[in-house]
């Protein structure tokens, strides 16, 4: 931009009116003599030379200070040039023509919030809600280096949080890897900010929203769904696991148990088999033909009372007509048992019998 | 003579305002006497010179900006995408910067687009969209502000600082954004589907390794149950075979008659004897 007119329209100045008549005024005064120095108005326009001494005096004392509020510097210009950083408080300068105060709010912290559609990196499209907290920590550079560096803070932030997300994949954007997206984006957004020296420092990044376009939202929500889906069906499969698992340990353990039981019950039995065998054994040891004959008796007798008797004549061979079906309601069984018996020990009944029947 | 020496005085006010000016901070003065340039680059501060003779002109040294429209430009796969950028420019020459755009930024801006245009068109025609998007940014910008450069410092005295992208977009109209959908609608279902089949995937392995899991506690326990009960029947045995052993006749007979107590028990047998068994010895006579 160009100004054509020193002073004329100066953006710079302000309100600042005129070219700095006084100090013209002033400056040409001093180089025409010397009458000034004494106060007193010795020339023939003294009257007019008295008015303008002390206009320039009243303006002089009006425009020699300036206070500086607490969230702010100030950036004082010496006839343009750059000369110092007000602190805060009050502050003596050059009245205006001279020097000129530009004030910048230092500690606030401003902010920018934007929503951008944005392309990732898998060229898939995702929508990106941020914002920007910034403050101003070089006012002198915030004024004289970049021309609208609030705008200049927007366009560099749109541009930093679209690098971040095009170097990223939809599933990372989306998943929840905000933090190291942000410091991302923040430490881009900064570094621009540096290389235009714009002063600014961003004191936070944040993505307050980061969704699938409208379009297809209901295909992300499907795939959540789904990981709910996965979820069930596993923890529903963990479950029966759960359920079958312990019930086969405890069937498996009935099973042991049982044949435990089975073991102890056989030796039990057949120690009190054995047992009872042997005692009897001592006694036919010392009496073996009495104990042998009432044994057999014995056992003959109940046997014989339980059963139909058919008693045949030795040696003959007639054949009798034994009526098997009235004689005994028994079955076939009975027929059998009957020509078995038939085979019964003739003679010794001692000699009967093979040598052991084992159970 | 009061009114001569006021004129004089006001003549010499005007004279000498016009023989001094400022240079602000963040500008920079160029002096032309009769439209010649004399001196260019004025720092900021407090100058003097010709009055009414000598002209000066002042221009912003700051950085400027140039946010243009976006521009639709074709990748090396034919994709149509649109462009969002913007330039930084700082004036680098102002003799040339004046004599190019009459020191009018709108002007200059209207000079410098097209250059940035063209630089960037060359390098979208010349990459695959993915590049354009991820790492190749911060590449082509860097390429972009280097042709670019070469361009405007010759012609507009002008420094392009930064050339950076805004955005890559699809354009609204067309198909391109709705087939874009249509992928991402696919992909999606392609996600949905892949979780839903590992989840039934790993719920049946989760059942089959309990199941087998079941069978093998359950062979395991049958395995030592017969192991068990193998030894229960084999105490049994030694325990019959020591007790049997000692006197093995006798326990064949004990045993048969044991047997045959057993074997007639139930009493509907039909026996049919011979009278000369030694059970009979006595039933037909007494001595």
């Amino acid at each position: 931009m160009a100004w054509n007119e020193p002073g004329k329209r100066d953006p710079w100045r302000g309100n600042q009116q005129g070219p700095g008549i006084e100090d013209m005024l002033r400056r040409l005064k001093e180089r025409l003599g010397k009458p000034f120095g004494g106060g007193s108005g010795g020339g023939p326009g003294g009257g007019l030379v008295v008015i303008a001494l002390g206009l320039l005096l009243a303006w002089g004392a009006l425009d020699s200070w300036t206070i500086i509020n607490a969230r702010e510097v100030g950036v004082t210009l010496r006839f343009g040039e750059f000369s110092r950083i007000m602190p805060p408080g009050f502050n003596l300068k050059w009245p205006q023509p001279i020097e000129q105060v530009r004030k910048v709010q230092t500690t606030q912290v401003r902010s920018i919030t934007d929503q951008v559609r944005m392309l990732t990196n898998d060229e898939n499209i995702v929508l990106v809600e941020f914002n920007v907290q910034f403050q101003v920590t070089d006012a002198q550079a915030y004024l004289f280096k970049v021309k609208d560096p609030d705008e200049t803070l927007k366009q560099a932030a749109e541009s930093a949080v679209r690098q971040v997300v095009g170097k990223n994949t939809m599933d990372t954007i989306l998943s929840g890897h905000g933090v190291e997206l942000v410091g991302e984006t923040k430490r881009t957004l900064q570094e621009t900010l540096d290389d235009y020296g714009a002063g600014l420092q961003v004191t936070e990044v944040n993505f307050q929203n980061v969704a699938p376009p409208h379009e297809v939202k209901d295909a992300f929500d499907d795939v959540t769904s789904a990981r709910e889906n996965k979820q069930q069906i596993e923890n529903e499969a963990q479950a029966y696991a759960n359920k079958v698992v312990p019930e086969a340990r405890g069937e498996a353990a009935r099973i042991k148990a049982e044949a435990e039981g089975y073991r102890a019950e056989r030796i039990a039995l057949a120690q009190g088999a054995a047992d009872r065998f042997s005692l009897l054994a001592a006694q036919y040891r010392l009496a073996p033909e009495i104990t042998r004959k009432r044994l057999y008796l014995e056992t003959m007798q109940d046997v014989l009372a339980n059963s139909v008797k058919v008693l045949d004549q030795a040696g003959s061979r007639n054949l009798i007509n034994l009526p098997l079906e009235k004689l005994a309601p028994g079955t076939g069984n009975a027929l059998r048992g009957a020509a078995a018996m038939q085979a019964l020990p003739a003679d010794d009944a001692g000699n009967a019998g093979g040598k052991e029947a084992g159970r | 003579m009061k009114i001569v020496s006021a004129l004089f005085a006001i003549l010499l006010v005007l004279v000498g305002a016009n023989a001094v000016y400022v240079v602000n901070e963040g500008q920079t003065g160029m002096l032309l006497q009769f439209g010649r340039i004399v001196k260019a680059d004025h720092r900021p501060g407090i100058h003097f010179k010709l009055p009414f003779v000598q002209q000066v002109l002042l221009f912003d040294r700051r950085i400027l900006s140039l946010d243009a429209q976006p521009e639709r430009y074709l990748t090396s796969e034919k994709k149509s995408v649109l462009v969002d950028f913007y330039v930084k420019w700082r004036i680098d020459d102002v003799a040339k910067y004046y004599g190019a755009s009459a020191g009018e930024v709108l002007q200059a801006n209207q000079r410098l687009a097209p250059i940035i245009k063209d630089a960037l068109r060359f390098e979208f025609n010349a990459r695959p969209l993915h590049e354009l998007i991820a790492g190749g940014r911060t590449d082509i910008t860097q390429h972009v502000r280097e042709q670019a450069n070469k361009a405007t410092r010759a012609s507009l005295g002008i420094e392009v600082v930064d050339v950076r992208i805004k955005r890559i977009d699809f354009p609204e109209e067309g198909t391109v954004l709705e087939s874009v959908y249509k992928r991402m609608r696919a992909e999606r279902a392609q996600v949905a589907n892949e979780l839903r089949a590992t989840g039934r995937e790993a719920g049946e392995t989760i059942r089959a390794e309990a199941d087998r899991k079941r069978v093998v506690l359950l062979a395991e326990a049958n395995k030592e149950a017969q192991q068990i009960r193998g030894a229960g029947d084999a105490k049994a045995a030694e325990i019959y075979a020591q007790a049997y052993g000692k006197d093995a006749e006798f326990y064949a007979f004990y045993r048969s008659l044991e047997a045959y107590r057993e074997s007639f028990a139930s009493g509907n047998g039909v026996l049919l004897l011979d009278p000369k068994s030694e059970y009979f010895r006595y039933f037909g006579e007494s001595k």
